[in-house]
């Protein structure tokens, strides 16, 4: 077998166990208390650390205009609840930066 | 009818984010002489966006099978937490669903099912998965065809789309919980330190912030039960 197609049947056996398994520990387990507040943080931790400092390192602009796009996300949530236009213009002040 | 449009609607952002970073994917494929076909069974067996990336530039390094899937294994071990924050959540356990929800959980689709909205029903977080999966796939189709086609500008702009996703996602959760507050400030700080330190590997350095301020903040004492949570 090559390797480029081993190597693209392993990752998808390793990527798949782990996004399958936690499915059946869950339905065996109920958890509570501590380990429940736990998790729950999870989803936000996993969010912030998504962002930050990725955020500043992977975008090819000038820093200036990521953290334009960056405040005019946050506050535009802070008051909607809504994501699509915080997509749709970071994009685009990304996007004049570039032209700038 | 009413769930796929509510699906959509979520998947927009998503899709937005996946489909230039998924021409990328493509153009960075052709660049390293793969064949079409190992680039979309990347895209559509895999089902990784950063472990893509990163596998592929360590076959272009020429880097041993074994180390490389070892890698995909600590960059994706997030995952398994993620997952199992989702089977939490869901409204109903039904374990027919399960091999179906849990093959395109991405960071993004996970984001989207758990963060804000308790009790999501196992169609929609699939729908919302199959949307961003074939943005995904046929992204990187496209980028390997035709990606020199498009604006480079354009693609690097549309990268912040999944950043600002986040970003408008969190906001809100952290202005109602001051808990969520601290908990995403401390995770930012404690991933930044880490990254910029250079002592562990990307995955881990993910892993160990998102963990360790979980933890943190679970240990806070509370005040005054209940006025504060997030439930």
């Amino acid at each position: 077998m090559n390797k480029v197609l081993f190597i693209i049947l392993a990752m998808f056996t390793i990527t798949y166990s782990l996004r399958l398994v936690p499915f059946y520990i869950f339905d065996k387990i109920k958890i509570n208390g501590k380990l429940k507040e736990f998790l729950s943080y999870i989803p936000y931790a996993a969010l912030s650390a998504i962002v930050f400092p990725d955020i500043f390192t992977s975008i090819n602009s000038e820093k200036i205009w990521i953290v334009l796009a960056m405040l005019f996300s946050i506050f535009w949530s802070l008051y909607k609840k809504d994501v699509i236009i915080p997509v749709f213009c970071s994009i685009i002040i990304i996007y004049i930066g570039k032209c700038i | 009818m009413k769930i796929i449009y509510k699906a959509f609607k979520q998947s927009i952002p998503i899709i937005t984010g996946y489909i230039p970073v998924a021409i990328s994917f493509g153009i960075l494929c052709k660049t390293t002489n793969l064949n079409l076909w190992q680039s979309a069974m990347f895209s559509f067996i895999v089902f990784a966006g950063a472990a893509q990336f990163m596998s592929v530039k360590m076959l272009a390094l020429g880097v041993g099978s074994f180390e490389i899937i070892l890698a995909t294994f600590i960059m994706n071990f997030r995952m398994f937490f993620m997952s199992s924050v989702l089977a939490e959540n869901l409204k109903k356990k039904d374990k027919k669903w399960y091999p179906f929800i849990s093959f395109a959980l991405t960071d993004e689709v996970f984001t989207v099912s758990v963060v804000g909205q308790k009790n999501i029903n196992n169609l929609e977080v699939f729908l919302i998965q199959l949307f961003a999966y074939l943005a995904w796939g046929f992204g990187t189709i496209t980028g390997y065809l035709i990606g020199s086609l498009f604006s480079i500008n354009l693609l690097q702009s549309m990268e912040i789309a999944l950043y600002s996703l986040f970003i408008a996602l969190l906001t809100p959760e952290a202005k109602k919980s001051h808990r969520v507050f601290l908990l995403i400030i401390l995770s930012a700080l404690i991933n930044t330190m880490l990254k910029c330190g250079k002592l562990v590997s990307h995955g881990t350095s993910f892993i160990i912030a998102v963990l360790l301020s979980a933890l943190i903040t679970s240990f806070i004492p509370k005040k005054n039960k209940g006025s504060d949570q997030n439930e």
